[in-house]
């Protein structure tokens, strides 16, 4: 069910959180292709990490936006607070789906930075 | 009809037929394409590799030849870049050097299929015959997913085929599949707000009965923000008004018509994935996130950047070095052995000094090129340039352009040419401009052998270390990439004025590279270098070899005749205009014929340097005899000044006919190519005068 949240920009988000798209700023041209990659009303989006590159999981791909994109992607959180100025930077991301990712050394990592934060598998 | 009869009456396909793959970008098209022709496509981890349509063939299982066209990668069959008009063009038939498909294989990476179902679900609207091949299967099965083909099957009406292109895997079932009639595609996602229906239904009867069904052809032109260019290719430029007077309306009534459009299709193919696939719950912070972090850091990553560029120079010197001496100790070897076999007179002089001092000391180089080509192969293959781009998408915003265009910039460090051509997956079309103008600044392979030579030149023709060597081209590969910055600020600034289009990527998984891909790219590399050296630079080579010997001055010592000789005549004729950088007219002469390519420089130093060897009993190494070349006033000619502005020279200054020739067909103009080729021109030339004049004030 939605919940009622007041929009804001993608990139005030936290890490971790299931987002829903509530609209996208800029040019017709630009939107539109934004629109068909998934970044479309009512389309969930898991944020994956912050920084020179924002990159969330969207349609199961990850999809990596300038911090300029992620400005102008508006969000509402599926539940409770998820922006990062509302001290929503600690929650726990919980299961998110698989994008098929982990080959090779990434497989490698995980393992290792499981065995020793302890993560559950 | 609305299709091609047979395909819609379900009869037997035609004995040659024609099937275009399409898939979203970095699918695995090529990679199926190569398994199918046997051809060698370039296939590499990021987005955007293909943009040119590929033709080959194919057998299917009852031997009826297939035409194969693989295309660039597009997230919707509405283009919006370049090189997604081409997919498209193709698609719908209307691109003249291009036969019409019969059928169409949509590669979906099954890791990404509720993304990828958005273009099959529209293609399949179309009415085209289809197949889905789910590739990538591997990568699913790891991630601990499943998926019901059968099922998915079921539900799109098309045959649905698991398969791994990389291992050939699903190869057999596709051509089974394709031996017998495919049916029309059957639309999956017809569902749209009734506003639009309502448009639909008024306009879409005017479009042209075609092998395409009209009201999907029509949905798609309706929802374009621009319609004008798919109108143009679809050649349906007269229904514009109507278009644009439904959009008004529509625009009017519901004013988000498009997402809304766009959500409910969305919308269906996230149901219809659901039901087909099951996802196995991952840990949410991978290591493919820790990775991207830290290297796309504004700090860290730039680290990282610039210790594998290190890395790179510094194998190609001590990795290198050692295959190029042995090949040059065999071109030694088998001068020496023609100078004993065959007797003096023009055949000799023609072979040793032409052919071998010519095109030979280019061939030397090929051990460091392929080493430069291996470690690009590793970027490109390990899913670094997608974050690269990210990582320079702040510098580049700096000078208006997105970071994206880093991919074609850094592609032009093996070619220019594929560079420039991969400006076609920049949407906007002042970022793609600019992008090519700059992109032959990037020091391209045909480089490096002038490098390697002045660089050994610069140390005196002593065994330099690896080290400084490496750093020193480093720093002109580095150079390259700043002037190409520079200028494109500049032309953002003044000739394309507009702000950089937004940078949004698909990320590819980091992968281990395979050496397969990297070693097929390395020997098809190896393959054009040695088929330019065995041809144009050989025929350079030779008619400078004549132009050195000719005509003949008897009982003059080697130096006389070479000065008077036609190479000599030419050489003196320019020699006014380049003595201001420090250049005697030997190497003014390497400058012209290193306009045809790069390379050409090495073998003409080669051939008019040939002559110092003479008489040695061992033929001693091009870059000992060219410091052992004097001025008229017995100071040595190749100073590290003068080997310093020659390397700086060829990083600014564009000499490569294939490339103005390229930049003519991408800008479809030869006003850009020439504005192009006189800039950079002009450019090296202010550059080298100011340091050269500089250096000699400064005692150097
Ligand atoms: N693990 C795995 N990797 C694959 C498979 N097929 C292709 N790849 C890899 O996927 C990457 C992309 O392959 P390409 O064939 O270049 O993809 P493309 O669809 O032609 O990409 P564009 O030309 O950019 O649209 C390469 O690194 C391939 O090696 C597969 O079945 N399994
Ligand atoms: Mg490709």
């Amino acid at each position: 069910m939605e919940v009622a949240s007041p929009a804001f920009p993608l990139s005030e988000a936290s890490v971790g959180t299931h987002l829903w798209i509530h609209s996208v700023a800029g040019n017709p041209c630009e939107c539109y292709r934004l629109h068909e990659m998934g970044f479309c009303q009512r389309a969930e989006l898991v944020k994956l990490s912050h920084g020179a590159m924002t990159v969330c999981l969207v349609c199961g791909a990850r999809v990596g936006l300038s911090a300029a994109v992620a400005r102008r992607i508006f969000v509402t959180a599926v539940s409770g607070e998820a922006r990062e100025s509302d001290g929503g930077a600690e929650v726990d991301p919980g299961p998110s789906p698989s994008s098929g990712e982990g080959t090779f050394f990434c497989r490698i990592l995980d393992r290792f930075r499981r065995r020793r934060s302890g993560w559950a598998e | 009809m609305k299709l091609a009869p047979r395909a819609r009456e379900g009869a037997p396909l035609a004995e040659l037929t024609n099937i275009a793959l399409v898939g979203n970008p970095n699918s695995g098209k090529s990679t199926l394409f190569n398994a199918l022709t046997g051809l060698r496509q370039k296939v590499a981890n990021y987005p955007g590799v293909t943009i040119e349509k590929k033709i080959g063939f194919f057998f299917d299982l009852h031997g009826r030849k297939c035409q194969l066209i693989d295309l660039p990668g597009t997230y919707s069959l509405l283009p919006s870049a370049p090189d997604e008009e081409i997919t498209c063009e193709v698609l719908f038939g209307t691109r003249p050097d291009t036969p019409v498909p019969d059928a169409v294989i949509c590669v979906v990476d099954a890791t990404h299929l509720e993304r990828s179902l958005y273009l099959v679900t529209q293609v399949l609207d179309l009415g085209l015959p289809a197949i889905v091949m789910l590739n990538m299967m591997d990568l699913l099965e790891e991630g601990g997913d499943s998926l019901d083909v059968a099922g998915l099957s079921a539900k799109l009406g098309c045959p649905v085929i698991p398969c791994q292109a990389s291992r050939r895997k699903g190869l057999v079932e596709l051509r089974a599949t394709l031996s017998h009639e495919l049916p029309p595609g059957r639309p999956v996602c017809r569902r749209c707000p009734a506003p639009v229906e309502e448009s639909l239904a008024r306009i879409a009867g005017d479009f042209p009965e075609e092998r395409v069904e009209r009201r999907a052809l029509c949905a798609l032109i309706l929802g374009a923000p621009d319609p004008r260019r798919l109108a143009e290719v679809l050649a349906v430029t007269h229904l514009l008004p109507a278009l644009r007077q439904e959009q008004e309306r529509l625009e009017g009534k519901m004013p988000d018509w498009r997402q809304q459009t766009i959500a409910m299709r969305q919308s269906e193919i996230r149901t219809l994935t659901g039901e087909v696939l099951q996802k196995s719950p991952v840990i949410a912070k991978s290591a493919t996130d820790w990775l991207d972090h830290w290297v796309t850091h504004p700090f860290v990553g730039w680290l990282i950047f610039l210790g594998i560029m290190g890395t790179m120079f510094l194998a190609v010197f001590e990795v290198g070095a050692g295959p190029k001496d042995a090949i040059n100790a065999l071109f030694s070897v088998l001068s020496a052995r023609l100078e004993k076999i065959l007797p003096a007179g023009d055949l000799r002089d023609l072979l040793t000094e032409g052919v071998i001092g010519g095109a030979g000391n280019v061939i030397v180089f090929l051990p460091q090129i392929l080493v430069l080509f291996f470690f690009l192969g590793l970027l490109e293959d390990s899913g670094y340039m997608a974050r690269a781009a990210f990582l320079m998408d702040k510098v580049m915003s700096r000078v208006g352009l997105q970071g994206k265009a880093f991919i074609p910039l850094l592609a032009s460090h093996a070619c220019a040419i594929p560079g420039i051509l991969s400006a076609r997956t920049l949407s906007d079309p002042g970022d793609r401009m600019v992008t090519i103008l700059v992109a032959p600044f990037a020091s391209c392979s045909a480089r490096l052998p002038v490098y390697v030579l002045m660089i050994a030149a610069f140390f005196g023709g002593r065994p330099g270390a690896g080290v400084a060597e490496a750093a020193i081209v480093m720093s002109l590969y580095l150079l390259g990439l700043a002037t190409a910055f520079g200028f494109a600020w500049l032309f953002k600034n003044s000739l394309f004025r507009g702000r950089p289009a937004p940078l949004v990527l698909e990320l590819p998984p980091y992968r281990r590279p395979s050496l397969r891909t990297i070693g097929t790219q390395m020997l098809s590399r190896a393959g054009a270098f040695l088929r330019r050296a065995g041809t144009t630079i050989v025929a350079i080579s030779v008619i400078l070899w004549w132009l050195t010997a000719y005509p003949k001055v008897p009982g003059v010592d080697q130096s006389a005749q070479l000065a008077g000789s036609f190479a000599g005549r030419i050489g003196h004729w320019i020699e006014p205009v380049i003595r201001p950088l420090g250049f005697n007219w030997k190497i003014g002469i390497g400058l012209i014929s290193a306009q045809a390519a790069r390379e050409n420089f090495v073998s003409t130093i080669g051939v008019l340097y040939a002559g110092k060897s003479k008489g040695e009993a061992e033929p001693i190494p091009l870059s000992r005899a060219l410091l052992a070349d004097r001025w008229p006033d017995g100071q040595p000619v190749f100073t590290p000044l003068v080997c310093l502005t020659i390397m700086l020279f060829f990083v600014f200054s564009l000499q490569c006919v294939s490339t103005v020739v390229a930049v003519r067909r991408e800008t479809g103009s030869w006003r850009w190519a020439f504005f192009q080729f006189g800039y950079m021109t002009f450019f090296a030339y202010a550059v080298c005068l100011a340091v050269y004049q500089a250096g000699r004030a400064c005692g150097l």
